[in-house]
């Protein structure tokens, strides 16, 4: 385990420096931005004397290395700094809007593997006949379908035409549901896909041959002898889709009206409010940080040749 | 009654390049405890026959056309699939050629062989491991204690094919297949397998249908030898009988072809030309464009596996 312990400090390490590469490229798209945040906050009617007011308040009149080094000096404090519309500790506001969003987190990525494995191991067994075609057209409408567009249908049928779901909203398991599905349906694709193709490259292994040879039967070596082989690159996908995530959780929120931070930054985008924008850049950042570390971490423990480095 | 027995057994292929017969007529025995080797040329069919016994045959893409396979008297083509599971790895085990791909690596040697005894017997965890540990100790596995819990890639080769010959006879089948067991390993590992396949067949009085492509293997190992060409058993007798009088000018040249230490050093005599592929077998006998003896009759019909057993061979124009 003193192993272990060397390996999570270097992958602190390295996360730190992606952060920190992460805050530069926000910080630089954010300054090339031709929106103003001085203006923004004035509104349209104040005077040029005002705006200059408030960007010499906000800082924002010094040059950028000086602006960014400011900001990077209040974050190694833990300080993410002030929202400029509300005025709140942007650290306050992203962790009230974090459970939110984990919850939907959860009930996406259970929506994705619920869809998306058995889908592709039945592909892969039947292949080539009429429920692997049907599950390969699917998958490829579900990956390729706009997230807005699947939301609003979803909502549409189940919440206002068969009113089985709450149509927006938060706090119960009902609410969930829709957000859920409409985030698993794209992620479902992918793993239908990369599950059926996984699935086959195992079912033509020697060690499958063997199982069979032992007397084991299919069912046994689905679940058995294949699945354990093929989840790997799943597991590697996972952790790499926590971040890819982030986008979709943006629309989604916004559809669903779901309180949590993909909806605070949408608001935030629109009014620039740079501390926000960046706040939860680095939050998203967090994410794909430790989804990929728990997947390497979680690698060893389903396929015992796998070290870690 | 023969512990196994195969007859007309003809097993075809459906690919994209269209249907290819593979085994062509195929029928021989194997008696209880015998060891009876199966040799021939790389694609010969030797495999195929093996997976039809087994019933593992790819079945998308592959036919068993006719014929019979009787296992201690039961008809197993006849068999449902949950049926045959229950014969596979208990009155039957097989043992590949790739020992380094043939085990799980995501499982322990000891997880695989305890789910091998315990699909056929109802046993505990904890007396099943018994079993294994005692099993792994009778083919040669040291310490194997601390081996059950060790998994694949950290065990050699050998090692691995021992495991393998564990796992296909923990529930003591009545016939081993061991489809060239030991190809892939080093020479001396070679020797030692082999030399534990007979030791086991002595122990616990299996039948062993030992494939290979390695006569001189079958000279030092088996009983009786099935000599197979292009998909067709063509000779059959006794390892002395084969060796003292071979019958077929097939069998005659994979003899000459063998290296032996009193032959002078130089180019061994090889067969001239090439095995006809499955798509393109002639009509007569499937080695007349090889072979010095042919005759008229060669090319037009097919010659039956004819002779007094123990010998018998297919071919119209015999060797003396
Ligand atoms: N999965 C398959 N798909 C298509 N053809 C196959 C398949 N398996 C076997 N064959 C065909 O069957 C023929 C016999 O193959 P088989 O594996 O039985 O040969 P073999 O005698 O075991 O040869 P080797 O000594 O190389 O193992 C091959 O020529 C091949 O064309
Ligand atoms: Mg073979």
């Amino acid at each position: 385990m003193k192993g272990l312990g060397v390996y999570v400090l270097k992958r602190i390490g390295q996360a730190l420096l992606i952060m920190i590469g992460i805050t530069l490229i926000t910080f630089i798209l954010l300054y090339l931005l031709p929106a103003d945040p001085a203006r923004q906050i004035a509104g349209r009617s104040a005077t040029a004397e005002t705006v200059e007011n408030i960007r010499r308040q906000l800082g924002l009149h010094l040059p950028f290395y000086e602006q960014y080094l400011r900001y990077l000096s209040s974050l190694v404090q833990g300080d993410l700094g002030r929202s400029y519309i509300q005025k709140t500790e942007v650290t306050e506001l992203i962790l009230s809007r974090l459970p939110a969003t984990l919850l939907l987190m959860a009930g996406a990525i259970s929506c994705e593997l619920l869809i998306g494995l058995p889908a592709g191991i039945l592909a892969a067994v039947k292949r080539g006949k009429f429920a692997d075609n049907a599950i390969m057209i699917l998958s490829f409408v579900g990956v390729s379908a706009p997230q807005f567009v699947v939301g609003i249908l979803l909502l549409y049928v189940f919440a206002v035409q068969f009113g089985w779901f709450p149509i927006g909203g938060y706090g119960t398991a009902a609410h969930l549901v829709l957000p859920a599905l409409t985030l698993g349906l794209l992620g479902g694709g992918w793993y239908s896909r990369m599950m059926r193709s996984s699935m086959l490259d195992v079912l033509r292994q020697d060690y499958i041959r063997t199982a069979r040879a032992k007397g084991a039967g299919q069912m046994r070596i689905l679940t058995v002898h294949a699945l354990r082989n093929a989840i790997l690159p799943i597991i590697a996908m996972i952790g790499l889709d926590v971040g890819i995530f982030m986008s979709g959780v943006v629309v989604v929120e916004s559809v669903f009206g779901w309180p949590g931070i993909g909806q605070l930054a949408w608001q935030a985008i629109q009014r620039v409010d740079i501390p926000i924008i960046m706040g939860v850049t680095l939050v998203a950042a967090c994410f794909i940080v430790v989804g990929n570390f728990l997947a390497d971490v979680i690698a060893p423990f389903v396929d015992p040749r796998i070290e870690l480095k | 009654m023969a512990l196994l027995s195969i007859a007309d057994l003809s097993v075809s292929f459906h690919t994209e390049d269209g249907a290819m017969s593979i085994v062509e007529d195929v029928s021989f025995e194997v008696g209880a405890g015998e060891i009876v080797g199966l040799v021939g040329e790389s694609g010969c069919g030797k495999s195929v026959t093996a997976m039809s016994i087994m019933g593992l045959l790819p079945s998308d893409i592959s036919r068993i056309d006719k014929g019979t396979i009787e296992l201690e008297g039961k008809s197993l083509l006849d068999l449902g699939e949950a049926a045959m599971c229950k014969v596979r790895g208990d009155r039957m085990g097989m043992i590949f050629q790739e020992p380094m791909t043939s085990l799980n690596p995501t499982y322990t040697i000891g997880f695989q062989l305890i789910e091998a005894l315990r699909l056929h017997r109802s046993l505990s965890s904890a007396e099943a491991r018994g079993s294994v540990i005692e099993m792994l100790r009778l083919v040669g596995v040291s310490a194997p204690e601390r081996r059950v819990d060790q998994y694949p890639h950290e065990l050699s080769g050998g090692l691995r094919q021992r495991v393998m010959i564990a796992m296909a006879l923990i529930c003591r089948p009545s016939l081993l297949i061991a489809d060239e067991p030991t190809t892939a390993l080093d020479v001396t590992v070679q020797a030692q397998i082999l030399e534990l396949l007979l030791h086991l067949k002595k122990e616990l009085g299996m039948a062993i249908l030992l494939i290979t492509h390695d006569l001189g293997v079958v000279a030092e190992f088996c009983e009786r030898v099935l000599v197979m060409y292009a998909g067709r058993i063509i000779e059959q007798t006794t390892v002395e009988e084969l060796y003292a009088r071979p019958r077929h000018p097939y069998t005659l040249g994979l003899l000459d072809a063998m290296p032996r230490i009193s032959s002078p050093a130089g180019k061994l005599p090889t067969i001239p030309g090439i095995v006809p592929s499955p798509g393109n077998r002639p009509d007569g006998c499937y080695f007349v464009e090889r072979c010095a003896h042919s005759s008229a009759r060669c090319s037009t019909k097919h010659p039956p596996l004819d002779g007094d057993p123990p010998h018998q061979f297919a071919c119209w124009n015999p060797v003396a």
